[in-house]
């Protein structure tokens, strides 16, 4: 199964998950969620979901002069992206229990 | 470095109709991203990104995806929102058994029902009329007009009619009996229990009373005594309390508010035979008047009688409370 569509549905959850840990700038959130085993993001679709989540408002940001490399913009979670973090949580473990128990019922036949 | 620039600038060309203000967001620091990759990769941009076409295509389509975060959501969808959750934990909470969730899928169109009946309770509240036993034509009419309207719902949200149509016809028809019957037995105790009797159990002073010896002025035990409140109402102790620890011994007839009553202990609570002669002791009252002190009749004595007035005053004496024995 092509992870790359699935991504597409649970990219905002994932992102926020990380920005929940801690406060990162854009290729640091790309680096971090491709440590954590998601390989196949792309770099523009984390971009484009970090400027999404901003402009609705589920984040801060702040530019921290770097310097050798270019300054970074960080984005941290504010109250209205933890609501929607825990928001998302629960829907996944939701869907994620749901579609295990369909497996599950499945493979046993 | 020059790659950058020119990865940047066909990416800004793929974006160029997006509107100027999200245009900006989106390519606020496309540069400082594409150093950072340049700087980790040797190799050409489009090597790792994909052609700026395609990293375009995909920033716009993460940008713009049709569900965003709502900071605010309306109303609608809190609404929906919780009726969906209901739902998933009403499914969790159903047996999976078939046979069960067959009775259940019969049994909807009582709630329907009973929720139409509710409903047109409340309408008739909210139109001046009183939460209770409906009554009149307008009260009828809006009965059936809820019942029917939320029988429609019902049948229209979970989508098709109930198998078995006699079955949910006869179901609904005893519902609404069932109801009526309620309400009805709760309307006539309410008006059994309010206009004649004024029971003493709701924490007032005389909750927990089962007998009260009205002595006169001077000190003599009343018999027969009459009591009633500032409304009129006959004041009767809790005849629950009475009845569960006591027989009363007073012959028939008896009004219910005449004190004092010959009230005699059970032997034990499991025991309901009375023990015979063993009335109730009296105490004396504290209210009387300081010159003339009543008499305690002896504890475990007869009942106070007017025929036995009292001529050695004790006022220290410590009375027995009249406690049934307590039981094994």
């Amino acid at each position: 199964m092509d992870t790359t569509q699935l991504l597409k549905g649970v990219l905002d959850v994932a992102v926020l998950a990380v920005l929940d840990e801690r406060d990162s700038y854009g290729y640091e959130v790309v680096r971090r969620l491709r440590e954590a085993g998601l390989e196949d993001v792309g770099d523009a679709s984390v971009y484009g979901t970090l400027r999404r989540l901003f402009k609705a408002g589920a984040l801060t940001s702040y530019v921290v002069p770097s310097e050798e490399g270019p300054h970074r913009k960080y984005y941290g979670l504010n109250a209205t992206g933890r609501t929607t973090l825990d928001g998302s949580r629960a829907t996944w473990r939701r869907f994620a229990r749901t579609m295990d128990g369909l497996l599950d019922h499945t493979e046993k036949r | 470095m020059s790659t950058v620039t020119d990865y940047a600038a066909a990416v800004r060309a793929a974006l160029a109709d997006v509107p100027p203000a999200d245009r900006a967001e989106l390519l606020e620091d496309l540069e400082e991203h594409l150093a950072e990759v340049a700087a980790e990769h040797d190799g050409p941009l489009a090597e790792r990104l994909g052609t700026p076409e395609s990293y375009a295509a995909e920033l716009r389509a993460a940008y713009s995806q049709t569900a965003p975060v709502k900071p605010r959501r309306g109303l609608r969808a809190r609404i929906a929102d919780a009726d969906r959750r209901v739902r998933e934990t009403a499914e969790r909470l159903v047996p999976a058994n078939p046979a069960a969730r067959d009775v259940l899928h019969d049994l909807r169109p009582v709630w329907w029902v009973a929720r139409g009946v509710f409903a047109a309770l409340l309408v008739e509240a909210f139109l001046g009329g009183h939460l209770g036993y409906p009554r009149g034509v307008r009260a009828l009419f809006l009965l059936l007009v809820c019942v029917s309207v939320s029988f429609w719902l019902g049948r229209r949200a979970r989508g098709g009619a109930p198998r078995h149509v006699a079955a949910v016809l006869g179901l609904a028809a005893l519902t609404l009996v069932a109801v009526f019957g309620f309400l009805g037995l709760a309307v006539t105790s309410q008006e059994r229990a309010m206009p004649g009797v004024y029971h003493v159990d709701d924490g007032s002073p005389l909750s927990g009373t089962v007998n009260i010896y009205p002595y006169s002025r001077d000190g003599k035990p009343l018999k027969d005594v009459l009591l009633y409140d500032q409304n009129g109402t006959p004041i009767v102790l809790d005849p629950d309390r009475v009845a569960w620890s006591y027989t009363d011994l007073t012959p028939a007839p008896a009004l219910p508010n005449a004190y004092p009553k010959a009230l005699c202990e059970y032997r034990d609570t499991w025991d309901l035979e009375p023990v015979e002669g063993t009335l109730v002791p009296a105490c004396p009252p504290d209210a009387a008047p300081p010159d003339v002190v009543p008499a305690a009749p002896a504890p475990t004595d007869a009942a106070p009688s007017p025929e036995t007035p009292a001529d050695t005053p004790s006022p220290t004496s410590t009375p027995t409370p009249p406690t049934p024995t307590p039981s094994p």
